[in-house]
């Protein structure tokens, strides 16, 4: 151990890796802690670092896990971050209002219209733009469809990562009507940039309408397919039940949201208790579970599925006629100075979006707070004691975009 | 000499069929799984996609053989043979009618569990020669889980042998033409054949030494090229042997149900050992593709808590039956 | 030099993996790398176990593969990695001077073996089991009938004796500090 005393005191991020040597000898000792979970056996085998990604199957992207193994045993998990870092908060101040909001398409791009429309309504703040009733409609429409789809899309790549393969193909199947619906509105199955300032960009077409009633209509028999193939199987329980738990103490520390931290027991949702948009018009509930491991987030969202299907059905209903979006919006929107910060409740937690205004056509200050980066920094937490199948299973869980996090 | 020629040709020919069945089975994996998951599957290369397994054997063999700088030369060489040639030497002892099959040994079965315990010799070479750590933890694990699952493997077959009086697979076959087929003397020992050979060759929800979704690919991640595909085929040729003594212990080998098995031509009688086998195949396919992959200590644990007793107690029982039944 | 051909040529297979064996048992005890020497010890046991085919012990050769390669050195290999987990470990303590005596000692057995066998060689004395009652009546079952009449006590014994060991390894790993 070459480190001075100096060097050890900084922050662990800090910590340079020469290429020559291996990692784990220049690993400093107190990073190496051993959990609460770790039994100290008599017999000591050797540390083990392993390096997750930033190509591996199970990242979910370009994550990289600097993994201490005993064994199968994880003793130490470090993320590192950055690899699909494209500076868009920064990209996001060099744009006129109304050009931010593609950019947001490739940070969540599992939940695009959520990030679209974070950024829709912080604009709208700021200029007080008021938009009509018909747009609201239909932004909770899209919202909540892409969140189905998100939530599908995660049911199929955990259960890919705990190798059960044919889930993936199962989420992906019933995600596709989705983005067929998608497509039929905006002409993108991925980036849709549909919510824009003042409103939609486009009305929905009958066909849009019908292709969410047969989507409605099926959803229930296909989430009893789930159930069938994944919830009730013993296999794919002893593998979530209890993993990677997390008490609603350390959750609330790390600033975990949405479905993480709805698993630990505090039914916190901003569509509930902080209603934005038309949210209150509708009846609906916010599942919570109890235990905080692998297996309650997983019922959080199987649960949320079905929630985000009775806002979609109900406001199919309610959809009031009307413009679906403001008629006359400046082409360059120029808002008084000032700052806002709206959070919503995207699929993967709470996503705020900061906004500072200059009184010029492009925004001072723009800061993101994207929900997958606040859930992955509770990893290393969750992580340690466990195995490395499990830690596959918990990055699973956490439910991440690397879009997301590194944005 | 004679004999010497007799016994090339005989491996040259049982080595062409291993290999079609490869590729037949690659194929057949492939299709069950798209229809498991609704998707068509291979449907472009000849008629139906037949011909993409074929198309790929081709891609595999002009791939560029990639090793490890500081990988160990000879074991990362010798692992994928073996791996192939391990379960392709236990089909010696298989009998596939009546009149078919190459040499039938007294311990037939044991041939066939010894064989089958060195492959995972080239699973831990392949490890430790690839000088990659998800190769190692695959090997280690590979190594944990043979272990574990040989015990109940064998003893769950201790049961057929106590009721068939021999370890000859021929014998045991012609045993069960005079009466039941052993899946109805011994029901518990043949799920816990099915499941321990399952572990036994790898497949998931067993997969743990390939782990795709944690190790990358196991203890095959270093190879390409023709090594991964003898690696590829080496799992299926045991997938089909374990199938095949499944078969002949516990389904009747070659035997037809309810006919006269005394006077049936041969053909129809290796037909019907082969749709028994693929019945098998099919039986696992659908293992994988519908369960989740154990963890690894559940994995142990299944194996010497539930499997394990399981098959003492069968034993046990058999034991003092066929003892009542004698005396 | 002609007595060695005339051996071959009655049996071609035994000369060539007893010659393999004895290799690979000495590139086992040379070989600085402990992975390296018991995959060495793999291929002796693969060797020895195709000797006891020629000598139509079928049985004990798929029991040797079964449990020596199969089980015993898949746990060896298996702690060995555990241990090292890589090439750096290699064994570098050395015996010095001892090196020397005991090579001495394994000459002299060696030659002691050659001298024995030589008497004896291919006569052998005939047991209650020769090759035709054992062909008669088939590897196992005259195993078995040994094993289970006249050596049973012993065989007992052994399964004590593993069921020992196995009960001490389960203390011994159980045990914990708190």
């Amino acid at each position: 151990m070459t480190m001075s005393k100096s060097d050890q005191s900084v922050h662990k991020r800090s910590v340079r890796f020469s290429p020559e040597r291996s990692l784990f000898d220049q690993l400093p000792a107190e990073t190496r802690i051993v959990s609460r979970r770790v039994r100290t056996a008599e017999l000591r085998t050797e540390e083990f670092l392993l390096n997750v990604g930033p190509q591996h199957p199970s990242t979910h992207g370009v994550l990289r896990l600097v993994v201490s193994l005993d064994g199968e045993v994880i003793t130490q998990c470090d993320p590192d971050l950055g690899y699909l870092h494209r500076t868009f908060e920064k990209i996001s101040e060099n744009r006129t209002y109304q050009q931010i909001v593609p950019f947001t398409d490739r940070m969540d791009y599992l939940g695009s219209m959520n990030a679209n429309w974070g950024v829709a309504v912080a604009v709208e703040q700021l200029a007080g733009i008021e938009v009509p009733e018909r747009a609201e409609y239909l932004r909770v429409i899209v919202a909540e469809l892409n969140r189905i789809a998100s939530h599908l899309m995660w049911m199929g790549a955990f259960g890919a990562d705990v190798g059960a393969v044919t889930a993936f193909l199962f989420g992906f199947r019933e995600r596709e009507m989705v983005l067929d619906m998608f497509e039929e509105i905006c002409g993108s199955r991925l980036t849709y940039g549909y919510i824009r300032v003042g409103g939609v960009a486009e009305d929905i077409t009958p066909r849009f309408v019908k292709l969410a009633q047969e989507f409605l209509d099926l959803l229930p028999s296909k989430l009893n397919e789930y159930h069938d193939l994944l919830t009730g199987n013993p296999i794919f329980k002893q593998r979530t039940k209890g993993v990677g738990v997390i008490t609603l103490d350390e959750a609330i520390r790390y600033g975990v949201t949405g479905p993480m931290l709805r698993s630990c027991g505090f039914p916190w949702d901003l569509r509930k208790d902080e209603p934005y948009s038309i949210y209150e018009r509708f009846d609906f509930d916010i599942p919570v579970y109890y235990d905080g491991d692998c297996f309650d987030r997983y019922r959080v969202r199987m649960d949320e599925i079905g929630e985000s299907a009775k806002i979609v059905r109900q406001a199919l209903e309610g959809l009031p006629e009307g413009d679906f979006k403001v008629k006359k919006l400046a082409r360059n929107i120029k808002p008084p100075v000032g700052d806002v910060y709206v959070r919503q409740e995207a699929p993967r937690g709470e996503y705020g979006v900061y906004m500072e205004s200059d009184g010029t056509i492009k925004p001072n200050r723009v800061k993101y707070r994207t929900p997958s980066f606040s859930n992955l920094s509770i990893l290393a937490l969750m992580t340690v004691g466990w195995k490395i199948a499990d830690l596959v299973a918990i990055l699973g869980s956490v439910d991440i975009v690397l879009g997301d996090v590194d944005r | 000499m004679n004999t010497m020629l007799s016994a090339i040709l005989g491996v040259l020919i049982l080595f062409g069929v291993i290999a079609l069945q490869g590729l037949i089975l690659v194929y057949m994996e492939r299709k069950v799984s798209a229809w498991m998951q609704s998707r068509l599957g291979p449907n472009r290369v000849g008629p139906w996609g037949l011909l993409q397994t074929a198309a790929d054997i081709v891609k595999l063999l002009l791939k560029e053989n990639i090793r490890n700088e500081r990988s160990d030369r000879v074991i990362f060489f010798l692992a994928p043979i073996l791996a192939f040639v391990a379960p392709f030497a236990a089909f010696v002892t298989v009998p596939f009618a009546a009149t078919i099959g190459f040499r039938d040994l007294d311990m037939g079965a044991f041939y066939v569990f010894a064989l089958g315990s060195s492959v995972v010799f080239a699973v831990i070479w392949a490890g430790y020669g690839s000088n990659n750590r998800y190769a190692l933890i695959g090997a280690m694990r590979s190594a944990a889980q043979m272990i574990s699952y040989e015990v109940p493997l064998v003893t769950a077959v201790l049961g057929v042998f106590l009721v068939a009086g021999t370890l000859s697979l021929r014998e045991i076959v012609q045993l069960q033409s005079q009466g039941l087929w052993y899946v109805a003397v011994q029901p518990l020992g043949f799920v816990l054949f099915l499941v321990a050979a399952t572990a036994e060759s790898n497949r998931a929800p067993f997969d743990l030494p390939e782990a795709e979704s944690e190790l990358v690919a196991g203890f095959h991640t270093e190879y390409s090229g023709m090594k991964f595909a003898f690696f590829y085929l080496g799992e299926y040729a045991e997938m089909l042997v374990s199938s095949c003594v499944l078969v002949v212990l516990f389904l009747g080998g070659w035997l037809i149900p309810f006919a006269n098995n005394a006077n049936v031509p041969t053909w129809l009688h290796l037909l019907s050992f082969v749709s028994k086998v693929y019945l098998i195949i099919f039986l696992m396919m659908w293992f994988r593709w519908t369960f989740p992959r154990l963890r690894v200590d559940h994995l142990m644990a299944f194996g010497w808590k539930v499997l394990m007793p399981l098959a003492l107690v069968n034993l046990l029982a058999t034991g003092l039956i066929v003892y009542w039944l004698k005396s | 030099m002609e007595t060695v051909l005339q051996y071959f040529s009655i049996n071609p297979v035994f000369y060539i993996f007893a010659t393999l064996a004895v290799i690979f048992a000495l590139m086992m005890v040379t070989s600085e790398n402990p992975v390296y020497s018991a995959i060495f010890l793999v291929l002796t046991f693969f060797c020895l176990s195709v000797i006891y085919l020629t000598l139509e012990a079928e049985f004990v050769a798929v029991i040797q593969v079964l449990v020596y390669t199969g089980a015993i050195m898949v746990l060896f290999v298996f702690v060995i990695m555990l241990l090292n987990l890589g090439r750096d470990a290699q064994l570098t303590e050395y015996a010095g001077p001892m090196k020397y005596l005991s090579i001495l000692l394994g000459f002299a057995i060696l030659i002691q073996i050659g001298l024995a066998t030589k008497v004896t060689f291919s006569i052998g004395a005939k047991g209650a089991y020769p090759i035709e009652r054992v062909n008669e009546m088939g590897n196992t079952e005259a195993i078995a009938r040994e094993l289970f009449s006249q050596y049973l006590y012993p065989f007992e014994i052994a399964s004590i004796l593993l069921l020992l060991g196995m009960i001490g390894a389960i203390v011994i790993s159980k045990k914990r500090p708190d």
